[in-house]
């Protein structure tokens, strides 16, 4: 499909709910418990430090 | 509404609903095409036409993942069946089809006004279909006076996850010059099912069913001697009910992304199909219906034990499910006891012990009353 240009606070949005469809996959992964396994855990500390350095990207749009 | 979230805080035993269930690439695209109309950004055209240019590169792909020359999407795989039929086929004309076949089969055929001549299974226990008795069925039509028009093979059925030697039938229709259709519905995006490498002439895939796809889609995919005799259901004057929309479309675009990794695992989804067949027969009172070993990962059981137990509950059949669902457990059809459906696509080992030690508890419990 043809590519549209794409901002980058649009970029990190997109980044981020990808992100956080990655942890949907966890909990899918590990239901009904969600008790993570150690390479699990790891897994999701990253995503999570992934979205918070997103969060910073979409927190410029305030200031 | 509330929001669906089956997936994420139960283990779905469903098996119509494991091999559609989307990974997160999958919803990150589809979620981006959500508004209505989406898919026509660039286009301007009637609305169920689809536009080729936006689709070349999905036809692309999907003819060299199936080894087809060309695909034909549409809403499902029964409007893939019915668009084959009244393609090739007038009313009256014969075909030969499993006994294992879907009803979308039959009810593709009876619309068009087609004759069935369908070939009985082995019966208990396995219930398989001879790739032989496409041959008997042939030779009996024969002395008859009557010739099939198309085989139809379903390769995998949704009743017992048998799994049938596509290339034994397709030898058959060869010698006897009959075209063969397979029904890939519950195995083509599961795993790699190659049309030239079998050397049969067309095949029904589901996105839904088989390759993670949100929504409904279809296809159809034929080889060249073909593709002149399809009409394409994306043509303005064909009827409505035929192709798929767009964001389907975008779905099963969004999920071939993903359709080598998915593929790969095949082999660990049969065994781990296997794996779980064993612990639970070692339960006792729970026996595998269908072929043994799986090739499959949709498993038939037959259940005395819990029919037993149910005769002893207020509730009857209906405890299953719902004592299931307490402990986190869906996707066995309510009241149902005497046989579970279920499919172990997708789960981890982990989930699918926690499902067995579920079960281990509900015939301690009856027995021992522990």
């Amino acid at each position: 499909m043809a590519k549209n240009m794409i901002t980058n606070e649009t970029q990190t949005l997109f980044s981020m709910i990808g992100i956080l469809e990655k942890v949907r996959d966890l909990f899918r992964l590990t239901a009904p418990t969600h008790v993570l396994d150690s390479e699990q855990k790891a897994e999701l500390m990253e995503y999570l430090d992934n979205l918070k350095a997103k969060i910073q990207v979409l927190e410029r749009i305030t200031k | 509404m509330n929001l669906r979230t089956l997936q994420e805080d139960y283990i779905d035993l469903n098996p119509l609903q494991a091999g559609g269930r989307t990974v997160a690439e999958t919803r990150l695209v589809v979620n981006s095409y959500a508004d209505g109309y989406a898919g026509y950004d660039q286009y301007s055209g009637p609305f169920f036409q689809i536009p080729r240019k936006e689709t070349a590169l999905l036809h692309k792909q999907l003819n060299e993942f199936l080894g087809t020359d060309e695909i034909f999407f549409t809403h499902g795989v029964r409007e893939a069946k019915v668009l084959l039929f009244q393609s090739i086929l007038k009313d009256g004309d014969l075909i030969v089809i499993d006994g294992n076949a879907h009803f979308s089969t039959i009810a593709a055929a009876s619309k068009l006004g087609l004759e069935i001549f369908s070939i009985k299974n082995s019966g208990s226990p396995d219930y398989k279909i001879d790739p032989r008795d496409y041959e008997a069925a042939i030779l009996q039509l024969k002395k008859e006076h009557k010739k099939p028009k198309l085989l139809v093979l379903t390769q995998v059925d949704g009743n017992y996850g048998n799994l049938v030697d596509a290339r034994k039938v397709t030898l058959i229709a060869k010698k006897y010059n009959i075209p063969l259709l397979l029904n890939s519905a519950y195995l083509a995006g599961r795993t790699r099912v190659n049309l030239a490498e079998i050397g049969a002439d067309f095949i029904v895939i589901s996105g839904h069913k088989s390759f993670g796809v949100p929504g409904h889609i279809g296809g159809l995919g034929v080889t060249q001697k073909w593709v002149d005799k399809i009409q394409d259901p994306s043509k303005e004057d064909k009827p409505w009910d035929l192709p798929a929309r767009y964001l389907a479309i975008v779905g099963l675009y969004a999920s071939l992304e993903t359709t080598d990794k998915r593929v790969a695992r095949w082999d660990d989804e049969v065994k781990k199909a296997n794996w779980f067949v064993e612990k639970m027969e070692s339960i006792g009172g729970i026996r595998l219906v269908g072929e043994r070993p799986k090739q499959h990962d949709l498993i038939l059981f037959d259940t005395p034990v819990l029919e037993k137990i149910a005769l002893t509950k207020r509730k009857k059949g209906y405890f299953l499910a719902d004592e299931l669902k307490k402990v986190g457990i869906v996707g066995l059809r309510p009241g149902q006891t005497q046989q579970i459906r279920i499919s172990t696509y997708g789960l981890t080992r982990e989930q699918l012990d926690y499902v067995y030690k579920t079960f281990v508890g509900l015939v301690k419990e009856e027995k021992y009353g522990i």
